[in-house]
């Protein structure tokens, strides 16, 4: 369980050349090897689905923001990069926003926006370069966040896939919907009542 | 301070005492440390480490923030090593609020911790060899670095300050062909490490500037509060993985590895064999993945599916309520674990609002730091290097 570490050097070490010797021997031999680098602005990353670049919203197929403007990215913002005026519509949806900023030179690309979503409206993009001449264009407006959900498939496949529904879902394994219990949001103890609590968790509410 | 006796012959011969700042811009010191030492000739006779450069209120800004946000300030830390701080914040808060973690989230943790450890004492070795001089052995360990950031970039999505930890789990799982790429790395990275101590754990000038130089008792260690690798160094073998163990590393078979003398080099080999141990533990993770989950079934704390969240009134309260008012119950929790600098510990106090009344980072950079004082006075001036180097501190964490 506890392994003493301890180590003498041997007569060759002591004389400098064997480890010396082995070293340049171990370094010369890399030039043979496979390079490990890669010529960046040359050669391009190509992120996965579960890449989180910059946040953007996501445009409808008649060219409206998804985004309903309920604040919640707002609200989770670690660093405050957003900000949100909502205004209303026509649209079933009835709240859009009016205005929607995010700052890119404040935003940590965390994805807690993407998560607290509750409209699939707001997602990581792949992008990763970010580069402007004045701070002004590092705030991104609504017009410029919108991108066309056709664009987004790959991100948005990652996101139904990692947060849609739990991993042995019972309802989606056929088990009967037990009768709701009585609501409780009450910061209980943990313990029995928790246990109850997860327990009407697990059949809905 | 110790009274070491001028070599300079008095006389008519004037020497006085030399006041040198090393840093906050000097390459060896790890960030933004100044480190003020006072000279007699070549002779360190005391020294005052300035820290605070890197201070960013991050334990201020848990009051201003919810629990969930502060995540995002955990990564922030030790950048070294972001998910660990993610892992024991994310620990304390659930003691906190009584939830459950599922096995395989714990087992995801445990993985994500050991790759974590890895970096750590990667960046580690590419220092504290640079510092001596070896130029080499720091792209080797970047070459490792990047290929596990890779890796870890296609799990979490961000090379560094993942912000993968949530309360009951983990954001995702591990998917299995990355599972099978990691462990395929994890097997391989133990020949990677012989390469490194190839290169210079034999080496007479590396063996010279770092056998009997800094030397630090398990008493002295102890009393000046030095957990993790420095602590093994000096022959006390604690190591919290085994001592408390938590996320369950007591299912893992792995050994720690202690020193015999505590010098620099001493706390070189345990740091070299630690990051085998680690491989072993990750690779032992990963061919036990238990099924299950990966984020616990806490209607109250973790944010519920998605596809609920859209077509159900009930779910989408439920996120709404988590996001903007989590509220854990009134009380405080310390929770620590072994991060790859020492014991990190996280002391979080709620007073049932939603957001924290009070934390509190144990910091094991901080504690180390403290060390350099009764390490390094008495000796020469080169060897402050090698030992800032060795007792391997991030100023991110040691100034918050």
């Amino acid at each position: 369980m506890v392994l003493v570490k301890d180590r003498k050097l041997s007569f060759g070490e002591r004389c400098y050349v064997k480890s010396i010797v082995a070293g340049l021997l171990y370094t010369f031999s890399n030039l043979f090897k496979r390079k490990v680098t890669r010529c960046y602005p040359e050669q391009k990353l190509a992120p996965g689905p579960s890449f989180h670049g910059v946040p953007v919203l996501v445009k409808d197929a008649d060219g409206h923001p998804k985004c309903v403007a309920c604040g919640l990215c707002e609200y989770v913002c670690p660093s405050r990069a957003i900000r949100i005026v909502a205004t209303e519509t026509e649209r079933p949806i009835e709240r859009m926003p009016k205005t929607f900023e995010i700052n890119m030179l404040r935003c940590i690309e965390c994805g807690y926006c993407e998560e607290a979503c509750p409209e699939e409206a707001i997602v990581m993009s792949q992008q990763y370069e970010l580069v402007a001449s004045s701070r002004g264009e590092m705030r991104w407006d609504l017009n410029r966040l919108l991108t066309a959900e056709a664009a987004l498939g790959p991100r948005l496949g990652y996101i139904r896939k990692t947060f849609h529904r739990f991993q042995a879902d019972p309802r989606a394994e056929g088990t009967a919907r037990a009768v709701p219990g009585k609501g409780g949001t009450g910061a209980g103890k943990p313990g029995a009542s928790q246990a109850s609590a997860l327990a009407r968790y697990r059949d809905g509410y | 301070m110790t009274s070491q006796t001028s070599t300079v012959p008095q006389g008519d011969l004037r020497t006085e005492v030399m006041t040198l700042n090393m840093g906050p811009q000097h390459p060896s010191t790890h960030g933004v440390l100044q480190v003020v030492l006072k000279l007699d000739g070549e002779v360190v006779i005391d020294l005052e480490p300035e820290i605070g450069y890197l201070h960013r209120g991050k334990e201020k800004h848990a009051e201003h923030m919810t629990y969930q946000q502060w995540f995002a300030m955990t990564d922030r830390l030790d950048y070294l090593s972001p998910l660990q701080n993610e892992i024991c914040y994310a620990m304390a808060v659930e003691q906190l609020c009584g939830i459950e973690v599922p096995e395989k989230a714990q087992a995801t943790r445990v993985v994500l911790a050991e790759c974590m450890r890895l970096t750590a004492h990667l960046i580690y070795y590419a220092c504290v060899a640079l510092e001596i001089g070896a130029v080499t052995p720091y792209f080797l360990a970047f070459r490792e670095r990047e290929d596990l950031f890779d890796l870890l970039d296609e799990l979490t999505g961000l090379r560094t300050n993942q912000e993968f930890v949530r309360f009951g789990g983990v954001k995702a799982e591990i998917p299995a062909d990355l599972a099978r790429r990691l462990k395929e790395w994890a097997d391989r990275f133990p020949s990677c490490v012989d390469e490194y101590e190839l290169l210079i754990t034999g080496n007479r000038i590396w063996y010279d500037r770092a056998r009997n130089i800094g030397v630090l008792n398990t008493a002295q260690a102890l009393a000046l509060g030095l957990t993790g690798p420095n602590l093994r160094a000096t022959g006390c073998a604690h190591d919290l993985r085994k001592a408390e163990p938590y996320c369950g590393y007591e299912k893992y078979d792995f050994e720690i590895p202690v020193g015999t003398v505590g010098d620099v080099y001493d706390r070189y080999l345990v740091r070299m064999e630690e990051m085998r141990q680690s491989a072993r533990i990750i690779s032992q993770a990963l061919a036990a993945m238990p099924a299950g989950e990966h984020i616990a079934r806490d209607y109250r704390h973790v944010l519920p599916p998605k596809d609920r969240v859209y077509r159900s009134m009930e779910e989408l309260i439920y996120q709404f309520k988590i996001v903007t008012d989590m509220r854990p119950p009134r009380g405080e929790v310390y929770q620590a674990i072994e991060a790859g600098k020492g014991e990190l510990g996280m002391y979080v106090i709620s007073d049932g609002g939603p957001r924290p009344y009070r934390v509190h980072v144990r910091a094991p950079s901080f504690a180390n730091m403290i060390a350099l004082k009764p390490i390094c006075v008495g000796r020469l001036i080169s060897d402050v290097v090698p030992i800032v180097g060795s007792i391997d501190f991030v100023m991110g964490e040691c100034d918050r």
